[in-house]
């Protein structure tokens, strides 16, 4: 290992040199990963077990607050509307991303291909703030496009934002509209990256659209699936923007997500130990789950 | 040659940071003043700023007043965050007192000086909102005597009703917002009271108080150490029903309508609950509505001054300009600045004399006048009442949105209350 190291930094061959430059390259963003994220963990830890009292004084309460946490009725409304909201975001944007994909895919013009990438990606790009403001308005009951737009051809105008029963689902086509770019682009690359010899394989084997589909696209784009898989779950659980801007966790607590409990708990409330033991808990579930999708899904697919 | 210029250069540049790093020798001395009440943004920042270069810099030569306004829904956030590091932290800054002397501690008790004068000359009402434990800590924005009642004339007449006698108790009030209502596809469009039902839960809990005080209810007991027994009491549980029921029941209000605000300054409301400063901000930016002032309504009893906060300017404890700042507030809190403050936001003024000169002719004069004379609701001083009034909010907003009974939502807040108000025994 020493040796390695040693090599690495003193090592004269192209090889060596290569590594070096390649280090220095990602270097500011492990010193920015380390110093903002990895280097707080044993003060979020120091700071679970203390209960703050005003802001200068602090007292050991032991794993208190872990289990007050669990006893507390705010913080299951807000992991599940947590997981209600990912549980509906998800499934949405991986299958609409991927539909988007496949529909570019067979577009062999380019500039009509690169113009519909540029528009569909173009909302990625805008802040969720941006976006939760935008569609406040347009789900405004009273004077809202999408209001207007029911009344027009003959449905009922809904209260969208100000119901507790259709403000998570509302805050989800939010954020599908936001986030389905993304998935786009990478299942784009992926699907290109595909040989075309396969398909024409397949096809002389006599398979339709839909067996080619199912067996060769999809799980060639396993890598692609997972990554965007996973992305959107670690996305999803730490949702904050959308819900705080646009109902502030309303109508009564109906759209109260972890990441805007947690927040309110730190910052409104000035209670950092309770609120380091509730990201304590965000953090083992996100690392959890993420553990089993890559578990379950990461066998290669080779032809 | 090269090498001389170099090191030279570095010397100089070296002496310019130490002297110019803050608190340095060329450092300038700035005081910090936070506000985040957007309804007196320019009034504060334009006046207090011209004050202190016209007025207060010839006292103070070295100083600048430096005045920012930070939008309200972040401003816990960035309040907690200063303090707690203490670097950029405001010298001065707009809050609750009992909040921030007694909840995060960073409050600086007033000069003794101020006690008596301020004791002397601020409205008697208003007085124990600034206090903390008995000592002032604050100088009001304005003189907050809670809410009274705002109501639209034309859309009373376009309803028969008469403007002259406008709902005294709440079961007329009842009557009376049936009568404007209007209903479109979506629900109500046109309400016969506006309520909060949106934002800081916090909010929503205050403005329900006076209809809880109305009813003869409390949050919380007498000693500030139980909810259980007040919270959930049959007086608070029928307020609150009733308060439920002008949305679901009879349909009176909507939870669809809007900031309650927006929808009267609109004309989309007829009647709603707000403080003294809405004269004000109406006329700056509804001048076109038609509306007239009443007192609040009663029920069991008089709900009298019905307000959790009321906001007031403090010194922050550990400012290395305390001394000039406490001079800034003597130099500010004076008749002739309360009296130009008032003009500007069409508030009413803090000092008792000038008070009782610009009440004559405003709108609300007859309301402020029952308020003056009534007994005051209880008034809470809980240092953790954000909190506590964020949990009440919660169960106002259960009950607006029809997911709980009233006396299912107070019961389970009640208890909930009852373990914040435990939390002070812990910060003495």
């Amino acid at each position: 290992m020493k040796e390695k190291v040693k090599k690495l930094i003193l090592g004269k061959s192209l090889r060596e040199k290569q590594l070096r430059t390649a280090y220095l390259f990602i270097a500011p963003c492990i010193a920015y990963f380390f110093l903002i994220f990895i280097a707080q963990i044993p003060h979020i830890l120091y700071l679970s077990f203390h209960a703050f009292f005003g802001l200068d004084f602090s007292k050991y309460v032991g794993l208190s607050q872990f289990i007050g946490i669990l006893r507390e009725k705010l913080f299951w409304t807000s992991m599940w509307n947590t997981l209600y909201f990912s549980c509906l975001s998800i499934p949405s944007v991986l299958g609409l991303s991927l539909g988007i994909a496949l529909l570019l895919h067979y577009i062999k013009t380019r500039i009509i291909k690169d113009f519909f990438k540029a528009l569909y990606f173009l909302p990625t790009v805008c802040s969720l703030v941006a976006a939760a403001l935008i569609w406040s308005w347009i789900y405004e009951p009273n004077i809202g496009l999408l209001n207007n737009l029911f009344l027009k051809i003959g449905l009922l105008p809904q209260t969208w934002l100000h119901n507790p029963y259709l403000v998570i689902p509302s805050l989800v086509i939010m954020n599908v509209w936001v986030r389905l770019g993304l998935g786009m682009i990478i299942f784009v690359a992926g699907l290109e990256s595909i040989p075309m010899v396969y398909y024409e394989a397949a096809r002389i084997d006599g398979a339709n659209r839909l067996r080619q589909f199912l067996h060769i696209t999809l799980p060639l784009l396993n890598p692609q699936i997972m990554l965007v898989l996973i992305l959107e779950t670690i996305f999803t659980l730490q949702i904050f923007d959308l819900p705080y801007v646009a109902t502030e966790g309303g109508p009564a607590n109906a759209s109260r997500t972890i990441v805007l409990h947690l927040y309110q708990t730190a910052f409104k409330w000035n209670r950092p130990g309770k609120a380091s033991a509730i990201s304590l808990y965000l953090f083992a579930m996100i690392l959890i789950l993420t553990v089993v999708q890559w578990k379950i899904s990461r066998k290669r697919v080779m032809y | 040659m090269g090498k001389k210029i170099r090191q030279v250069l570095m010397v100089f540049s070296l002496v310019l940071l130490i002297v110019s790093y803050p608190g340095g020798v060329l450092a300038e001395k700035v005081i910090n003043y936070w506000n985040f009440v957007s309804e007196y943004e320019a009034a504060y920042k334009d006046y207090y700023t011209k004050v202190f270069s016209e007025e207060f810099q010839k006292l103070h030569p070295d100083f600048r007043l430096n005045a920012v306004t930070i939008p309200y829904e972040g401003s816990d956030a960035k309040y907690i965050a200063a303090f707690s590091a203490r670097i950029n932290a405001p010298d001065m800054f707009v809050g609750k007192v009992p909040y921030f002397a007694g909840g995060l501690g960073v409050a600086d008790p007033a000069p003794a000086d101020l006690q008596r004068i301020w004791g002397e000359v601020m409205v008697e009402k208003i007085q124990d909102f600034v206090k903390y434990e008995g000592k002032f800590y604050g100088w009001p924005l304005e003189t907050d005597l809670g809410m009274t009642l705002f109501y639209n004339v034309d859309i009373f007449k376009q309803a028969g009703l008469d403007p002259e006698n406008p709902p005294t108790t709440l079961t007329e009030l009842l009557e009376y917002a049936k009568k404007p209502t209007k209903y479109g596809p979506t629900g109500v469009t046109q309400a016969g009271f506006a309520l909060r039902y949106s934002g800081n839960p916090r909010g929503i809990a205050d403005k329900w108080l006076p209809f809880l005080h109305a009813f003869g209810g409390r949050l919380y007991g007498p000693q500030g150490k139980k909810a259980s027994g007040y919270l959930d009491a049959p007086a608070a549980i029928e307020s609150l029903q009733f308060y439920g029921d002008l949305v679901n029941k009879y349909k009176v209000s909507s939870v669809t309508i809007g900031k309650p605000m927006d929808a009267f300054s609109r004309g989309r409301a007829a009647m709603l609950y707000r403080e003294s400063w809405v004269v004000g901000w109406l006329d700056q930016n509804a001048p076109d509505i038609n509306y007239r002032v009443a007192p609040l309504c009663k029920q069991e009893r008089y709900p009298g001054i019905s307000l959790l906060f009321t906001q007031s300017n403090m010194v922050y404890k550990f400012s290395p300009y305390k001394d000039v700042v406490w001079d800034w507030m003597r130099f500010i809190t004076s008749k002739k600045h309360d009296v130009n403050i008032a003009k500007i936001l069409g508030t009413l003024p803090v000092f008792a004399e000038n008070f009782k000169k610009m009440m004559r002719g405003r709108p609300d004069e007859e309301a402020v006048k029952v308020i003056l004379e009534n007994p005051s609701s209880p008034y809470y001083e809980d240092p953790f009442i954000n909190e506590i009034a964020f949990r009440i909010g919660e169960a106002v907003l259960e009950v607006l949105f029809n997911k709980k009974t009233a006396e299912e939502a107070l019961k389970d807040a009640a208890p909930d209350v009852d373990a914040l108000l435990a939390r002070k025994e812990l910060i003495k």
